[in-house]
């Protein structure tokens, strides 16, 4: 009876371009899995940046709102009962400023 | 040597190795084929499917003060719109449309339409554009077949109707602008994006895709003070309430840059509302164009110091109250006697104006007269500035026109021009440029034609003798001392001009103004107050040189300018309570 003897490098060989093969495919199905998963976490943190973006606008209209010179006049004079001092009242301080004249 | 054996099973695996690397070559190039080269083709594949493509609005610019305030943003404003949906019955269509009717408030009109088009086929019609956000979220919870929100914005004024005039607005549609909405659209309004949606195979609902995106508008910065707005606004509106005025500008501007600080314009709109009343419309400070009166003698004191035809020693006999030339009578508002150059100015008579104007040929005061930008528009980036009228020499009546426009008739200017030119004399000759947008060089290209170079009106040496010499006095004892600040000096002129009814005669309705700047050191702010037909008085200085100064005290006040001359002292005024004897 004759030995067969199985030709170990063949077999080397094509094993190895079957793992190639293989791995391209996994590498190919796993790029696709990931860019799809970035993909969505893009999308999401995209919704959340706009999100926030729109709370910032509206925030800043707020703002906006309540500095307005005429509300903060009504606010002084109506319910803090505040008015405006008189000239002398203010002190300038610097090198422009005037001497004031004594009564 | 190899048997038959070795021989055959080292054949097959060699076949079977090159077969399996086949494969995967060929999986390998079809997918490469199929995702990089026919990319392409494949998507226009999918776009050749899609039913239509929508234009996705970009995010207009915001308008900011000087100081970053926010005046006008765009708030999210989604749109509601309907696609058919497949074996669906009429009744459901009905049913559906009515739904919408009810929660967005649409008129029996308006939902026939939408009903209309549904049963034509049209694959996509608006149902209401631009919805609040909150109206969009409520259709959206209702889950109907076929409906969705397109992406848009609506202008937002935080402020209501402050600055009215300069942000002008724009109409829910964005097709109807003004202000600076309209004169810097190109800045604001960025560019449109676009989206197409393909019906998904299999089912009957849709899928959107980006094609491009839209790039939002850049924001703008203003030379506008909102405090500075809201104080020339507030103080205008209590001026022309008080005098029953028809209507009533102010400009308020700083001297060396030309830049607005404050521009008003009543009767005022909510921008919010725009383009609201018909009436308020017109920015009365830019386009309205009047008769000057005496604040144009500022030209005339200038072209006769320059070319010295008149000199401060100088008196002029003005006792007769009037003067007769070319066939007209001139007259003043009161005897005012024999009266210095200075004085003459000073008390405003129209007389002792007409007597040292004569000693100019037409020619030179007409030169005097351009140079200070009359005729022209000043270029203020604003819509619709008229350039005012100012005739030709050879078109001027050669027995009446000088002295006419002496003492500012004959001739039409806008409050910005006559802010300009009393200007001049703050900087020292320089005709500054005005405008209402800060830092415009990367605007430069949208706005070439404003040409900010800055013009010489009169020499140094003349701006500088007037000021002090003449219209300081104006101030501060002249026509225009209703406009005196305590602690700071101020120049200006006062102006009355009589109206031209629709006879072309003038009638006894007036367009009161007062030009002026302060302080007298380093002027700091240049302000004009125009009220049109005021009732309860109607002189220049009695009705607008108090808005001046009213302004000017709290702006200064604000800006935190410090007095140049000592305060007056303060009265202290001592008393009892009721029911006390000393």
């Amino acid at each position: 009876m004759v030995r067969h003897k199985w030709n170990l490098r063949g077999i080397a060989v094509g094993g190895a371009l079957a793992a190639v093969a293989i791995g391209i495919l996994t590498f190919y199905v796993w790029y696709q899995t990931e860019s799809v998963k970035l993909g969505l976490d893009i999308d999401r943190c995209d919704h959340q940046i706009r999100g926030l973006e729109e709370s910032i606008e509206a925030l800043k209209l707020e703002r906006a709102r309540l500095l307005d010179p005429a509300r903060v006049e009504q606010i002084a004079r109506e319910k803090l009962g505040l008015v405006e001092p008189a000239d002398a009242d203010i002190s300038y301080r610097g090198k422009n400023s005037p001497s004031k004249e004594r009564p | 040597m190899r048997s038959f054996y070795e021989s055959d099973i080292r054949r097959r695996v060699k076949v079977l190795s090159f077969l399996l690397a086949g494969w995967g070559v060929i999986v390998a190039a079809r997918l490469v084929q199929v995702q990089v080269f026919g990319h392409a083709r494949a998507k226009a594949a999918v776009i050749k499917q899609a039913r239509d493509t929508v234009k996705i609005e970009p995010r207009r610019g915001d308008i900011l003060d000087r100081n970053g305030e926010i005046l006008a943003s765009s708030l999210p404003a989604p749109s509601v719109a309907i696609r058919p949906v497949e074996n669906e019955g009429p009744a459901a269509t009905h049913d559906k449309v009515a739904k919408l009717q009810r929660e967005l408030g649409l008129t029996t009109a308006e939902a026939d339409n939408v009903l209309g088009r549904l049963r034509e086929g049209y694959n996509y019609t608006y149902v209401k554009k631009k919805v609040l956000e909150a109206d969009a979220r409520r259709v959206m919870a209702l889950k109907i077949p076929g409906v969705e929100l397109e992406a848009g914005t609506r202008r937002h004024y935080p402020l209501g109707s402050l600055a009215a005039h300069i942000l002008g607005g724009v109409s829910l549609t964005g097709d109807l602008r003004a202000g600076v909405e309209q004169r810097y659209n190109d800045v604001l309004r960025g560019e449109e994006g676009e989206q197409t949606s393909y019906r998904i195979p299999g089912g009957g609902s849709y899928e959107t895709e980006i094609i491009k995106s839209p790039v939002p508008g850049r924001d703008l910065i203003l030379t506008i003070d909102t405090t500075v707005q809201y104080i020339a606004e507030k103080e205008l509106a209590l001026a022309v309430a008080e005098h029953k005025a028809n209507w009533g500008a102010v400009i308020v501007m700083e001297p060396g840059t030309g830049e607005i600080l404050a521009l008003a314009s009543w009767p005022a709109y909510d921008v919010n509302a725009f383009p609201g009343p018909e009436e308020a419309w017109m920015n009365r400070a830019v386009q309205a164009s009047y008769e000057p009166g005496s604040t144009f003698k500022i030209v005339t004191a200038a072209a006769a110091r320059e070319r010295d035809r008149v000199s401060y020693s100088e008196v002029f006999d003005c006792s007769a109250g009037s003067i007769r030339v070319g066939g007209l009578t001139i007259t003043d508002h009161e005897r005012v006697g024999v009266l210095p150059f200075a004085k003459v100015i000073q008390k405003s008579s129209n007389v002792g104006t007409v007597l040292f104007a004569q000693r100019l040929t037409i020619p030179e005061y007409y030169a005097t007269i351009k140079g200070f930008g009359f005729g022209a528009r000043t270029g203020i980036d604003l819509p619709a500035e008229p350039a005012g009228t100012v005739r030709p020499p050879e078109k001027w009546n050669k027995n009446n026109s000088l002295p006419h426009v002496a003492i500012g008739y004959e001739i039409s200017v806008n409050a910005v021009q006559m802010l300009a030119a009393m200007n001049a004399f703050a900087t020292g000759g320089i005709l500054v440029h005005p405008h209402v947008v800060k830092d415009r060089a990367p605007l430069r290209g949208r706005t070439a034609e404003d040409g900010d170079k800055p013009a010489r009106a009169v020499s140094e040496r003349i701006a500088h003798e007037l000021t002090e010499r003449v219209f300081a006095g104006v101030v501060e004892d002249g026509t225009g001392k209703e406009g005196r600040l305590d602690g700071y000096g101020a120049a200006g002129k006062t102006g009355t001009a009589q109206k031209l009814g629709d006879q072309g005669t003038y009638t006894k309705k007036y367009t009161a103004s007062f030009v002026g700047f302060t302080p007298l050191g380093q002027p700091r702010l240049s302000i004009i107050v125009v009220l049109d037909e005021p009732q309860e008085g109607y002189y220049g200085g009695q009705v607008c040189a108090p808005v001046f100064k009213a302004i000017a005290r709290q702006v200064l006040r604000y800006l935190r300018v410090p007095p140049e001359r000592p305060l007056p002292p303060q009265t202290l005024t001592a008393g009892l309570k009721p029911g006390r004897t000393p």
